[in-house]
């Protein structure tokens, strides 16, 4: 059996790659897709701690964070429909009325 | 045998993650990521959670990234950002706390997994539909229960805000 650590390390890399696109992009709806990104890599880093330790618990996260994720993207996906339609924008400099 | 479908499984993975961030067109970071949940997908399986595999491929493929090529496909939405794209002093600010982030995140998750005590073999039912329901309507009961009317609210507000007029 390969030692688990480097599926860890995918899951950390993934989820430093969603931290990058987050904090650079301003497409929002491409923001959306970084926090699945790092959704997707705490739920590797989880599943290979719960390779390392014989424990279930952790693939009963996932399983809940595959939940709670699919909910956000549910109401954030009508949230930016809405202020599409309102502001004509995607972009997030440009969503600034809650600013002042 | 294994090593060499694990790195197969790694690069996909962090080669489509980076086209996510990299690709100026929304449509091709959606279609990027969904390769790059099928190969975390398949590392699921490979890491004994066969359950998870499984629910990854329906729940994240099937039914989050349709709705992500839904709304991609309903939004006409014709300036792309790189067209008005200035690297400015807030960008590199943010690139830089990122990377920084991932350097430090490497550092911990190493030292936290040598700390981690190891067992050799996992028994082989591991994962699979049995064991983990087991494990879920006992000791995760109410957590179970939970989600069940965060759905629940979730259909309501989704519903409220998709503009159901009076």
């Amino acid at each position: 059996m390969l030692a688990a650590d480097q599926y860890l390390m995918v899951g950390v890399v993934l989820f430093g790659i969603g931290v990058i696109g987050f904090l650079t992009r301003r497409n929002v709806i491409v923001l959306l897709m970084c926090i699945e990104l790092m959704i997707n890599g705490a739920g590797l880093a989880f599943v290979s701690f719960c390779r390392q330790t014989g424990s279930l618990d952790g693939q009963v996260f996932v399983l809940f964070a595959m939940v709670i994720a699919a909910v956000e993207i549910a109401v954030a996906l009508s949230i930016v429909l809405l202020v599409f339609r309102n502001r004509a924008t995607l972009d997030v400099d440009e969503m600034e009325v809650l600013k002042w | 045998m294994e090593n060499l479908f694990f790195y197969i499984a790694a690069i996909l993975a962090v080669a489509s993650a980076g086209s996510v961030i990299l690709q100026r067109k929304v449509m091709y970071s959606v279609l990027s990521l969904i390769v790059t949940l099928l190969a975390v997908a398949w590392m699921y399986a490979m890491l004994s959670a066969p359950f998870l595999a499984v629910v990854q491929v329906i729940l994240y493929v099937g039914a989050i990234m349709v709705l992500f090529l839904f709304v991609v496909m309903m939004l006409k939405y014709e300036k792309t950002e790189i067209q008005r794209f200035r690297p400015g002093l807030l960008w590199c600010t943010g690139l830089l706390v990122a990377v920084f982030f991932l350097m430090k995140l490497i550092y911990v998750v190493n030292r936290a997994s040598s700390l981690t005590p190891k067992v050799a073999t996992v028994p082989p039912d591991f994962g699979s539909i049995k064991s983990l329901g087991g494990v879920l309507y006992t000791q995760y009961l109410l957590p179970v229960e939970l989600t069940g009317i965060l759905l629940l609210v979730a259909v309501v507000g989704v519903a409220l805000l998709s503009g159901i007029k009076k």
